[in-house]
């Protein structure tokens, strides 16, 4: 005990004393979470329609006015139908909407009249919202002008409601997950180097020449860098919910025990690479290769896992980050589930003893 | 001059070549990140597992479900019988939507009033909790529509007609913009890796000072680095593009000629940024660092999460100075929107002035660290 | 058998190609201190590891202490010290807390007070070690090594890179901390120091090729020397190929190499005080002084490694700091440790070197053919650099400095872990360079070199406190000896 302890302490003093494993666990999660609050926005996409209006009467301008009452749509009336095609090519607006000539006189007869919408399918998710407001608006605005009465009414309508996230605000989400992506990353960067740098300036040899044995050595890193991850989780998790007002319903227990279970997981990862590759060089590659884009994109955080095909669903299902995503929202949200907390408790704990096995087999305990 | 720069160049080269280990990392690890996140990832809401609560079981209401059943994008799991039952499934995401009739359903639409039904999402999956709302709108409209004409044919009352066009991507494949902005986002991490590790290990080794002591310039040292990671990237974007268009099959409908020309100019901004990071720090771990802390806001803030022009301020001000937000717009303008030469260069001339502050800068810091 | 603490019988170890150790059998006896002495890549370092159980021989017995360290480590781990080459130290930890560490790890007390004191490291307790100077880091090893009181002590090159005088410190510390009973192993390049120890080891190539008392081999180290070099096959003295196809420049300025008021300054501290020397040309003058004396910082100065913060630093007359191309081009540089592309192979190295110092293609492919015929490197061509024995990374690392017919040459320890014959043979091709008018300018440790010097430069604290020829010092300290003269002259002045 005497020699874990030891190497503990030897582990703390380096950590405190190297200003940049401080960055990595402070001032990343900062940086991140400034982004997430308020440089990213995933609610309900704005969009940007530009009208060409063949049919200057009142109640067709009426019209244009109300695409801007929409607080997720702004609108633009163009002169000129060329230019409405170019700012459409150039992205500088994401619909063109185009009224013809005939337009009153046919709804004046009781007929059904016809506009042309067109999107910007490049952006596809873009173009769904745009087509879907467009409908609403058009639909509103014939109640509005022509009088609820004279407008053929849907015979069936749906309204729709969001549980756990009535406002479906998007911070909501995002905070809590990004949680996942940040601390993928800052596990597997704070031990990827770590071992490396053992062997690469020659301590490595002057531990394995005293009586400390590979467990001991394993443990104290471990150790050092959970208790290091945990507080940057405790501190991110804070900023949360107490500066950004982010609803936490669920037992900061349980969320504290399946945390520490997920940085397990990536202190792992980190472990691993450091042991096998046993050159910063390398392990830093192989760090930001496997702990930036794979977390971010494929957590969940980003795009929703139940939408990929089958076979890719499957191989997210050895990203811890995967699972950590599904049981934070969830706890955040809706409160503790059992079903989801053992659920994904039991993943990441199988991950962490595969990788904590894996740690154990590449430590070489002699130098080759 | 030129000389020894082609010296440095080739060395750079065979320093990236020989060792199996960097081979496998320059090759390998980006065609599989593509190979396992390109095809994965879309914002579309697909195999959505419904549950359904239907409280008038009438012709129509079944008619209602039914349509649901045929949908593609939803797939009905379990019908259920009660409020806490459906809540149940929903808090342990067994269910992801639920559908609730009411048993007056058919009544009010026989009286040609309005029914309502009520759907239910999971909240929690906020990123395709409101495509997954747009769907049902979808399919109800759809469905409504429907009764009016054939079933319940009324007075012919004014209506309007939306017909909707979808440009550069008729079917809203949403793949096809993800994969294209993949294929960015990639080449950015590959390229930073490169450049910003390349100084900082051989300083570490030594080799640096070997560097100094001979007569290459600042300025020559700094286009000799620059030179091997842009055309290893270039050949991965290659690479990357022809795995898009023949694996994903997403369309090319730009210029090929424009492409391979405007990249490695957009490519050098990215490396500029690197060789900055590169002349700054001393340590691979700090270089590491400085990769990540450019790269995860870069990624962020570059537009393909949420569009640059809807931020606030401050965050439009770092995406319009952001590398990665001209480089998306060029790739995926080149391949789906068919991009001309001055839309290229309008989004090309804010890199190129970026490429041109961060190797002067990476420069002169090469000569201020000779201490 | 029993008095023996090391017991090796028909030892093999390879590694790849290379086979490290061959079919050796020796021991080790008990209480006393033997030197190992042989090339990096004789095999020292490998035979120190297996002796420690740190790696696995391939055939053949080791028994340490009496037991199979490989098997059996837990037994006898806590009765060995070892100190390896890169000493071991954490250096964001401080001096008490590297001890502690290494007390802890070894289960023992933590009672240091008479380490630090033959350590002179009391006063520095808590500077953290990343900042001790060298001489300071070795002394800290070798105390966490002391911990414990081991019945074995192993060092390997513990005195590498070192001024005498902090050689000479660690000598002392080792024989007074130490019981009767202690065997020491100690790994030197040095052949004073292996020639006072009880026993020499020496291996070359993985071979034993003597063991015995060093005493009885020759009187004096330098016919020690001699008779070691003998051992390995004899060394023949021989004009320089190097020197022979050196075309020499028709420059003919009355200094070739000139420092000029040279300070260097870090905020409060000075580095380098004002320091000024001339060299002529096809003079070999030596840098000599202690750790942190300031000579690597002049040196670095004076090849445009750092920049002076005030002075000149002249190169065939032209400022490095005003015009670094031009001086550049009249200089060649072999780094200490010769840092060369370790993946790369000899022949990509030297394409390299050529191309940065202005060999136009067209005659690359004719000079490299000719440089690596004269260097002696034709059959490693395509051997990648990392891998070559330690005396060809030396020739190559001359070859890439020698490429384009410098003028000036600047070695920083050229010598550092070569083996005597490569040694002999490095010194005859600068000496044939000088006479054909190379100016060179070097930094070593070893004494026996700074004889050869034309000239020498004594540095203490930031100051030349001594400059002269090597007669001329050694009459001012009034000693026979470099060596001793080293020692004197700094102890004055350190008084």
């Amino acid at each position: 005990m005497r020699v874990f302890f030891a190497l503990l302490k030897k582990e703390f003093l380096q950590i405190v004393r190297d200003p940049s494993s401080i960055i990595i666990a402070f001032v990343l999660p900062l940086i991140s979470i400034v982004i997430y609050m308020y440089g990213i926005n995933l609610d309900a996409v704005k969009v940007k329609v530009g009208i060409w209006n063949n049919d200057a009467t009142p109640q067709t301008r009426l019209l244009t006015e109300m695409f801007n009452h929409n607080a997720y749509v702004s609108s633009v009336v163009y002169d000129s139908r060329q230019k409405l095609r170019e700012d459409l090519v150039h992205s500088e607006i994401n619909a063109a909407l185009y009224i013809p000539a005939d337009f009153s006189e046919k709804l004046a007869r009781g007929e059904q009249a016809q506009v042309l919408a067109v999107t910007d399918g490049a952006v596809a998710n873009v173009a769904n919202y745009a087509q879907s407001y467009i409908s609403t608006i058009v639909q509103q605005w014939l109640e509005v002008a022509l009088g609820k009465n004279n407008t053929a009414q849907p015979l069936v309508t749906v309204t729709s409601r969001f549980w756990y996230n009535e406002t479906l605000n998007s911070h909501h989400f995002i905070l809590p997950g990004s949680v996942a992506v940040t601390m993928t990353l800052i596990g597997i960067l704070l031990t990827a180097l770590v071992v490396a740098r053992e062997w690469e300036r020659g301590t490595m040899e002057a531990l394995l020449s005293t009586s400390m044995r590979k467990s001991q050595f394993i443990a104290a890193k471990y150790c050092a860098y959970f208790l290091l991850g945990m507080v940057a989780m405790f501190f991110n998790i804070w900023m949360c919910v107490a500066i950004f007002d982010i609803p936490f319903r669920g037992s900061y227990g349980v969320l504290t025990f399946v945390s520490g279970l997920f940085l397990l997981t990536a202190l792992g990862i980190g472990l691993l690479v450091s042991s096998v590759l046993k050159n910063q060089f390398l392990a830093s590659q192989a760090a930001v290769g496997i702990g930036f884009l794979p977390s971010l994109m494929l957590s969940g955080l980003a795009f929703p896992v139940a939408s990929m095909p089958a076979f890719f669903q499957g191989i997210t299902m050895l990203l811890p980050a995967r699972h950590y995503v599904t049981f934070i929202v969830s706890e955040f949200l809706t409160g503790t589930v059992a079903e989801i907390v053992a659920l994904n408790a039991l993943y990441l704990s199988v991950i962490a003893l595969l990788l904590g096995v894996a740690v154990k087999r590449k430590t070489a305990s002699r130098l080759e | 001059m030129w000389v020894r720069i082609c010296a440095l160049i080739k060395k750079e080269f065979i320093a990236f070549w020989n060792d199996p280990k960097s081979r496998i990392m320059i090759v390998w690890l980006p065609i599989m990140l593509l190979l396992v996140i390109g095809p994965a990832i879309t914002l579309e809401a697909k195999n959505i597992k419904l549950a359904v609560w239907d409280r008038a079981q009438t012709l129509e209401s079944r008619e209602l479900v039914a349509r649901f059943a045929a949908s593609p994008r939803f797939e009905i799991v379990r019908m259920a019988e009660s409020l806490p039952q459906l809540r149940h499934w929903m808090d342990t995401q067994s269910v992801q939507a639920g559908l609730l009739i009411d048993n007056d359903f058919s009544d009010k639409i026989k009286r040609g009033e309005t029914a309502e039904v009520l759907t239910v999402f999971d909240g929690r999956q906020t990123n395709s909790a409101a495509i997954m709302s747009a769907y049902v709108q979808q399919i109800v409209a759809a469905y409504a529509q429907e009764l009016s004409a054939d079933v319940y044919p009324r007075v012919a009352k004014a209506a309007v007609d939306v017909e909707i066009r979808n440009w550069y991507n008729p079917n809203l494949e949403y793949k096809w913009y993800l994969q294209t902005v993949l294929i960015a986002l990639i080449a950015m991490v590959m390229t930073l890796l490169l450049t910003a590790l390349s100084v900082a290990r051989e300083r570490e080794t030594g080799t640096f000072d070997q560097l100094i002591v001979s007569p290459l310039s600042s300025f020559e040292i700094l286009v000799g680095k620059m030179v091997p990671p842009l055309l290893i990237v270039m050949a991965l974007v290659v690479v990357m593009t022809v795995i898009v268009i023949w694996g994903f099959q997403v369309p090319f409908v730009g210029s090929l000629w424009l492409f391979v020309a405007v990249m490695p100019f957009a490519l050098l901004s990215i490396v500029g940024v690197g060789l900055f990071i590169s002349s700054v720090v001393r340590t691979q771990q700090q270089a590491i660092l400085g990769v990540i802390t450019f790269q995860l806001p870069a990624a962020l803030l570059s537009g393909f999460l949420s569009p640059v022009e809807d931020m606030a301020l401050p965050f439009k001000i770092i995406g319009k100075c952001n590398p990665l937000y001209y480089f998306i717009n060029l790739v995926q303008g080149i391949f789906l929107k068919n991009m001309n030469w001055t839309e290229a260069l309008y989004n090309l001339w804010p890199m190129m002035l970026m490429a041109v502050i961060t190797l002067s800068l990476a420069g002169w810091m090469f000569n201020k660290r000779l201490d | 058998m029993t008095d023996c603490a090391v017991v090796i019988q028909n030892l093999t170890k390879t590694f790849g190609k290379v086979r490290a150790l061959d079919n050796l059998s020796l021991t080790f006896a008990k209480g006393k201190i033997t030197g190992l002495i042989g090339a990096d890549g004789a095999g020292k370092t490998t035979l120190l590891r297996l002796i420690c159980g740190l790696l696995v021989p391939d055939s053949g017995q080791i028994l340490t202490l009496g037991e199979n360290p490989v098997t059996d480590k837990d037994m006898i781990i806590s009765q060995i010290g070892y100190m390896p080459q890169k000493f071991g130290l954490y250096e964001d930890l401080s001096v008490i807390e590297n001890l502690r560490l290494y007390a802890d790890l070894k289960g023992v007390p933590y009672q240091f007070d008479r380490l630090l004191k033959f350590t002179d490291l009391a006063a520095f307790q808590n500077r953290l070690a990343g900042q001790l100077s060298g001489g300071m880091k070795q002394k800290l090893g070798l105390a966490c090594a002391l911990l414990g009181n081991p019945k074995l002590l192993i060092l390997d090159e513990p005195s590498v890179g070192v001024d005498p005088i902090s050689r000479q410190d660690l000598q002392q510390m080792v024989q007074s901390l130490i019981d009767e009973d202690t065997t020491v192993i100690w790994s030197t390049a040095y052949m004073d120091e292996a020639h006072r120890f009880h026993h020499t080891v020496v291996l070359d190539k993985g071979r034993l090729i003597y063991d015995g008392v060093p005493q009885d081999l020759a009187e004096n180290t330098a016919a020690f020397e001699n008779k070691i070099i003998d051992l390995m096959g004899g060394y023949q003295e021989h004009p320089s190929l190097i020197a022979e196809h050196y075309q020499a420049h028709l420059q003919d300025l009355p200094y070739t190499v000139e420092a000029c008021h040279l300070v260097k300054r870090y905020g409060d501290f000075f580095a380098v005080k004002d320091n000024s020397f001339q060299i002529k040309k096809g003079e070999i003058f030596g840098l000599l002084g202690p750790n942190g004396a300031g000579k690597s910082t002049s040196f670095k100065m004076m090849c445009g490694l750092s920049r002076p913060t005030s002075g000149t630093a002249k190169i065939m007359g032209v400022d490095i700091c005003q015009n670094p191309s031009k001086a550049r081009a009249h200089l060649g540089y072999m780094a200490q440790k010769f840092s060369l592309y370790a993946n790369m192979s000899v022949w990509q190295n030297l394409s390299f070197f050529a191309g940065v110092y202005g060999v136009h293609p067209r005659d690359r492919e004719a000079r490299l053919n000719e440089i690596l015929q004269v260097f002696g490197l034709l059959d490693y061509r395509d051997a990648v650099a990392d891998e070559l024995p330690l005396g060809i990374k030396q020739r190559l690392s001359m070859a890439a400095a020698l490429i384009h017919n410098p003028a000036v040459l600047f070695l920083d320890e050229p010598t550092s872990g070569v083996d005597v014959i490569t040694r002999r043979d490095f010194w005859t091709h600068i000496r044939g360079l000088a006479k054909k008018g190379v100016t060179v300018l070097i930094t070593t440790h070893f004494m026996d070199e700074a004889e050869f010097c034309d000239r020498i430069s004594l540095f203490y604290k930031g100051e030349t406190i001594a400059l002269g020829t090597p007669q001329a010092l050694k009459d001012k300290a009034e000693s026979s000896s470099m060596e001793e003269a080293f020692i004197r002259l700094i102890k004055e002045r350190e008084a």
